[in-house]
């Protein structure tokens, strides 16, 4: 992989230009859907656009350095974290990537709930250390699912490497993977039935209760960054095509990415929050399982 | 029907829900803000007695009556309207137009007190409809005696009746007050 | 971890201020202290100082939800006071605007149920239909949320268009019983937050004084209307629901069983309606004396003690509404539960602290 290669995939495509509009435009898809499904008008597209605008005007509280230091760089950390992700994501498979940038694409997607639950503490705030509490327990139920999925898909693969498990990986560790990923989705991107960690009726925003103006926007951009990266990451492990022209692969990875925000807010919108122990138990039991089979299905299948 | 029936009947449905500024077009018999109509109103001073919330204010003075209403404070229970006895109040069939400071859509009416045709003082305001539930038939007489003030209609009614006794009182009055 | 978590006075899942605190150890709940009193408005002290007229409008703003109950019971106070027989048009209209309340108090806080479970969608399709009930209200009373329909010795406003009332009935009856109570009752996510949470048993609900939908949720079937029928109830057919569960999902289907039954009874009211006059006079003087009444309101029993010295403004009233006595088995049932069971379990009891605290 080139230097200018690597800065396009991280400034342009899929990086900073596409992703960031796509965030706004993924974060008005899921309000609008649900309002639409909720009988309601909805916002129009620049909604999230002006929203981010209006907190990057207000004046951040004063605050003590250190902490005024920790609440600004955590959300910062997360929108890179997010960023590099999304730069890794190989939409054009022949031309990009590294062995083993699978490991680091696992690293730099737990770095935004890491950031969410140092910032929760940090916040000190009871709401915030609840919340913070709830991310990192959530962290713990998914990430055995979603790490099983990703190690079995790299086990069918027989490699590290994103593009060529996104090519080579057989359907039938696929499937289950594909099905193990999309479970995680929702509690990643902290939606319901799993919006347990911010919980509004129970503890406002949960982490991120106690930020505000700028330091909360990065927080909504990272937020929306992050569902540009999974659905994306989803999008291109659901897609293999090798021999398809590029334009058409970008195409098609922006329509799965879309369609999978569609499909995550009706899901949200037809559900109740379930509570903590129940949605772990979830990823214990149902994600675990589908984890483990995709495992052992890579393992076992000749 | 479960929650997907649900949800797949609210999309397909317009949406519930209006773009701000459309409002939704209230009953017909709505109780919006009170409007009072000083060719009707007399000066009684129910509308202020029963206002719980002090949004309508009477203020007599010697020639002219001060009404005042805040539609800000009116808790549009519509007492005031009901009880008035010369039906002058109504209720707007429209809501309250959007207004940005308290006090903006205070209205304050003058009804000013007719001047006795006699003396020229002003008189106590009356209105039709109450005349014609005291009295079924009102004679001429009558009707000129109402539109003078207090002190000239007693003069007038002790004449009538002075008259009626034979004159020597009138006169012996009309001595002592001289 | 801190042992206190604050629920309260401002929170997301209270509809007003009040505040639970809790002692918890991780996510259970020891231990809940409720505090009362952020919305004392003196409405007793102010009342002593208005004359009736004034105080039934001022007693109407005891309750944002439940306006109409207090003015209903002061009135029958009043009514009591002066020996006053109100006509029987004035009792039906007051029976629908009473169930008409009672509907739109129930769907209001199915949706409340609805979004503290983080279900939005079942809280906006609840408030689409309280819409249908407040549209209602309003071409009968002219307002949407304090109706001023009541005075003494009758009603304020006639209905003049019965048919509509009837079929407002009938089509939320056919909602509820369509969309919102399957939803309630099957939806398996509901299931999971509500089933089971929160219980109060029969024996507490009793020695806790529990009233309304609460203590009928907790196997106790007692309320006013069928008790000391008051108005047309007694001659009018309708059934009490009653659940021996005692958890918040037998609170949900009390309430939303409840609100067909007001459906039916508005439909009966409207239905045996008589011609006749509507009150018995713009003023009604109240004579010297005292006078207790008390009707079922949505939550639950509202009673007034009324004292007059004959002139026109009263000497006393005295206003308990039912979550006075609800409040307290909070404290009860969030004992043991998990800090994400808190809102849904306050709630549960329909508060109106506005009501409580006056």
């Amino acid at each position: 992989m080139t230097v200018g290669r690597a800065l396009f995939q991280l400034l342009v495509f899929p990086g900073l230009l596409y992703a960031v509009p796509v965030a706004w435009l993924m974060l008005w898809m899921e309000r609008k859907l649900t309002a639409r499904l909720q009988g309601r008008i909805g916002p129009p597209f620049y909604q999230p656009f002006f929203d981010f605008v209006k907190l990057l005007a207000k004046r951040p509280l004063p605050r003590p350095p250190l902490q005024a230091l920790a609440m600004s760089a955590l959300p910062v950390l997360a929108v890179a974290g997010t960023l590099g992700a999304l730069a890794l994501l190989p939409v054009f498979p022949h031309s990009g990537g590294f062995t083993g940038d699978l490991v680091l694409l696992v690293a730099l997607l737990e770095i935004p709930p890491l950031c969410a639950v140092l910032a929760g503490f940090v916040s000190r705030s009871i709401y915030g250390e609840l919340g913070a509490t709830r991310e990192a327990v959530l962290s713990i139920a998914y990430s055995l699912p979603f790490l099983a999925a990703l190690v079995a898909l790299a086990a069918a693969a027989n490699s590290l490497s994103l593009s060529v498990i996104s090519q080579q990986a057989m359907w039938q560790v696929r499937l289950p993977a594909l099905l193990a990923l999309a479970l995680c989705l929702p509690v990643k991107l902290r939606v319901n039935p799993f919006s347990v960690a911010n919980a509004e009726q129970e503890i406002y925003a949960g982490a991120t209760t106690e930020f505000e103006g700028p330091r909360l926007a990065l927080w909504e951009l990272a937020h929306g960054l992050e569902w540009v990266a999974l659905t994306g990451l989803w999008a291109v492990l659901a897609f293999p095509a090798a021999n398809a022209a590029w334009p058409l692969r970008a195409v098609v990875f922006v329509a799965i990415s879309l369609a999978l925000v569609l499909v995550l807010a009706a899901v949200a919108a037809a559900t109740a929050r379930l509570k903590l122990a129940q949605a772990a138990r979830v990823y214990w039991l149902w994600g675990s399982a589908l984890g483990v089979l995709a495992m052992v299905v890579a393992v076992v299948w000749p | 029907m479960n929650i997907l029936g649900l949800i797949s009947r609210n999309f397909r449905r317009d949406p519930a829900t209006y773009r701000y500024p459309e409002r939704h077009v209230p009953a017909t018999r709505f109780r919006g803000i009170v409007r009072n109509d000083t060719a009707k109103c007399i000066a009684c001073g129910i509308c202020d007695h029963v206002c719980v919330s002090g949004a309508i204010v009477v203020v007599g003075h010697d020639d002219h009556c001060d009404w005042s209403y805040d539609p800000g404070r009116c808790t549009f229970c519509g007492r005031c309207v009901d009880l008035c006895p010369g039906e002058a109040l109504s209720q707007d069939g429209d809501r309250a137009p959007t207004y940005a400071r308290s006090g903006d859509l205070a209205q304050g009416e003058q009804i000013t007190y007719p001047a006795c045709p006699e003396c020229g003082l002003p008189a106590r305001p009356y209105n039709e409809r109450l005349l014609m539930i005291a009295h079924d038939d009102i004679s001429p007489e009558f009707r000129e005696r109402i539109k003078l003030c207090e002190r000239c209609r007693r003069r007038r009614s002790q004449t009538v009746l002075t008259k009626g006794l034979g004159g020597a009182a009138d006169t012996e009055r009309n001595a002592d007050g001289a | 971890m801190s042992p206190v978590i604050p629920v309260g006075p401002y929170h997301p899942a209270l509809e007003e201020p009040y505040k639970i605190e809790l002692d918890c150890d991780g996510e259970a709940v020891r231990e809940a202290h409720i505090t009362v009193g952020f919305n004392f408005r003196a409405i007793e002290w102010l009342a002593e100082r208005k004359n009736y007229t004034q105080d039934l409008a001022l007693v109407e703003r005891v309750c944002g939800i439940c306006s109409n109950v207090h003015t209903l019971t002061f009135s029958r106070a009043l009514e009591q006071l002066a020996g006053v027989e109100v006509p029987a048009r004035a009792q039906h209209i007051r029976v629908v605007v009473h169930e008409a309340e009672r509907l739109h108090s129930h769907l209001l806080w199915a949706g409340i149920a609805a979004e503290v479970i983080g279900f939005q969608t079942l809280f906006m399709t609840c408030f689409a239909l309280r819409e249908k009930v407040m549209d209602l209200l309003e071409a009968v009373s002219g307002n949407r949320v304090n109706y001023a329909m009541n005075k003494p010795g009758g009603v304020t406003r006639d209905i003049v268009d019965p048919g509509m009332v009837a079929a407002t009935a009938q089509a939320i009856r056919t909602a509820m019983e369509r969309e919102i109570i399957p939803v309630f009752t099957t939806d398996r996510t509901v299931r999971a937050r509500c089933a089971g949470v929160g219980v109060l048993t029969r024996d507490e609900a009793l020695a806790w004084g529990a009233l309304g939908p609460v203590a009928r949720a907790s196997g106790l079937p007692q309320d006013i209307r069928k008790a000391a029928p008051y108005e047309i109830y007694d001659r009018l057919d309708f059934e009490v629901p009653v659940r021996p569960e005692g958890d918040v999902l037998a609170r949900i289907v009390v309430r939303a069983l409840e609100i067909v039954e007001s459906c039916r009874i508005i439909e009966q009211a409207v239905d045996g309606m008589p011609a006749g006059p509507i009150d018995a006079g713009d003023f009604i003087p109240v004579p010297a004396g005292e006078a207790c009444a008390r009707i079922e309101g949505p939550r639950g029993e509202v009673f007034y003690y009324v004292a007059s010295d004959g002139s026109d403004v009263p000497l006393r009233v005295r206003i308990r509404t039912p979550t006075f006595q609800n409040m307290p088995t909070v404290a009860l049932m969030v004992r043991e539960q998990t800090l994400a069971d808190v809102p849904l379990i306050q709630a549960s009891i329909d508060p109106c602290y506005s009501c409580t605290d006056r």
